[in-house]
């Protein structure tokens, strides 16, 4: 529901106003937060204390390129690829599947980001142009692409799923692990096309909360693995993106 | 301080006074259930839009640090919280400020703190 905070209103005038602004889910706000040019994440000199730093890869040479698209990105998610020893460049949202490719990625992560997956055409050509050329990993929005990209719909969640103990089950492993969340949009797992399908979900209220290729080195969440705020029990989802790379490069 | 209102688009009004930004900022109303977090929260892009409401009632006892900004600028258009902590309590608190809102920053460092944005802040009477 939208809302207006002010010092300087009235409740009239601010209602009047509310009746004139546009929808939220009508609005593109992944272009307002992405980065307007690449840029490579080289670790945080001030963040010695990284929260999330891998110490066993730390002292191993970069080993893997990763090309981030920026959809709103959270640095955690670069802190931990740079951590495990990749070396990670992030690039707009806009970024078609050749401008990406063209950086001889060894794997691709689509970041999270705010609004409706719904707008966003130009990140579905780009990651229907990326699968089965390169693994792909799609975190929250990126997620809701990579539905999107194979024929799902996306929908406004009621109240969506926003805290710091989301219980999720891995269908696959039937294990069930404690999330961070934040997504206001979700994606419907039945009109899914293709060799892609649901791997995990949300036991509170059976929303899909993941996706997986049966054949290609293709996945995604749509809780958030880098944590922050929220356990870090997930982090162990870009350890195995890590794996399928470099089971993809043999 | 400033009073401050929150309207609804469903004609519900909530009362409070403003900390931050004296201003108007509109977006979706959202709330977020983790007991912790403000700051990564502030900061989280996909807040973007947003006017955010933490379910926990206390906001800024651990004040702002240098390792968990997640982007480089606080995205959300506004906060509204039950209860500032004036007083944060933590080594890793970088501004032991009277409010969980930065004032300063230094957009050289990768590690900066973020200015709030004009979003307006608002708190229960």
């Amino acid at each position: 529901m939208l809302g207006l905070l002010t010092s300087e209103m009235t409740s009239d005038e601010a209602l009047h106003q509310l009746k004139d602004l546009p929808r939220y889910e009508a609005i593109d706000y992944v272009k307002e937060v992405c980065t307007g040019q690449l840029y490579s994440w080289s670790g945080n000199p001030n963040d010695a204390a990284s929260k999330m730093s891998h110490p066993a890869a730390r002292k191993t040479a970069h080993r893997d390129h990763i090309v981030v698209v920026d959809g709103g990105v959270k640095y955690n998610i670069l802190r931990i690829l740079h951590g495990l020893g990749n070396s990670v460049v992030v690039v707009p949202c806009t970024s078609s599947a050749k401008d990406i490719l063209k950086l001889k990625p060894d794997g691709v992560v689509f970041s999270p980001g705010p609004g409706n997956p719904a707008l966003l055409g130009y990140m579905e050509e780009a990651m229907k142009g990326l699968v089965g050329q390169k693994p792909v990993m799609g975190i929250c929005l990126g997620h809701q692409i990579l539905g999107r990209a194979f024929g799902g719909r996306t929908f406004k969640l009621k109240f969506g799923h926003r805290g710091g103990n989301h219980p999720v089950k891995d269908l696959i492993s039937g294990r069930v692990h404690i999330t961070a969340q934040n997504h206001g949009f979700a994606v419907d797992g039945e009109m899914l096309k293709g060799d892609l399908e649901v791997s995990h979900v949300n036991l509170n209220d059976g929303t899909v909360e993941g996706l997986r290729h049966k054949e290609l080195p293709v996945f995604s969440i749509q809780y958030h693995s880098e944590a922050s705020p929220g356990p870090r029990d997930n982090v162990y989802m870009f350890e195995r993106f890590m794996e399928m790379v470099r089971e993809n490069k043999k | 301080m400033r009073k401050a209102i929150l309207v609804l688009e469903d004609g519900t009004v909530y009362e409070g006074y403003s900390f931050g930004g004296e201003s108007t900022a509109w977006g979706e109303v959202v709330f977020n259930t983790s007991m912790t977090g403000y700051q990564e929260m502030l900061t989280d892009p996909s807040y973007a839009g947003q006017i955010v409401v933490p379910t926990y009632p206390l906001i800024g006892n651990y004040g702002i640090n240098e390792q968990d900004v997640e982007s480089r600028r606080i995205q959300v258009k506004g906060f509204v919280i039950r209860e500032e902590c004036r007083g944060p309590a933590t080594g890793r608190a970088r501004r032991p400020s009277t409010s969980p809102w930065p004032r300063t920053a230094s957009p050289a460092s990768p590690g900066w703190i973020p200015e709030p944005s004009p979003a307006t802040c608002a708190r229960p009477g």
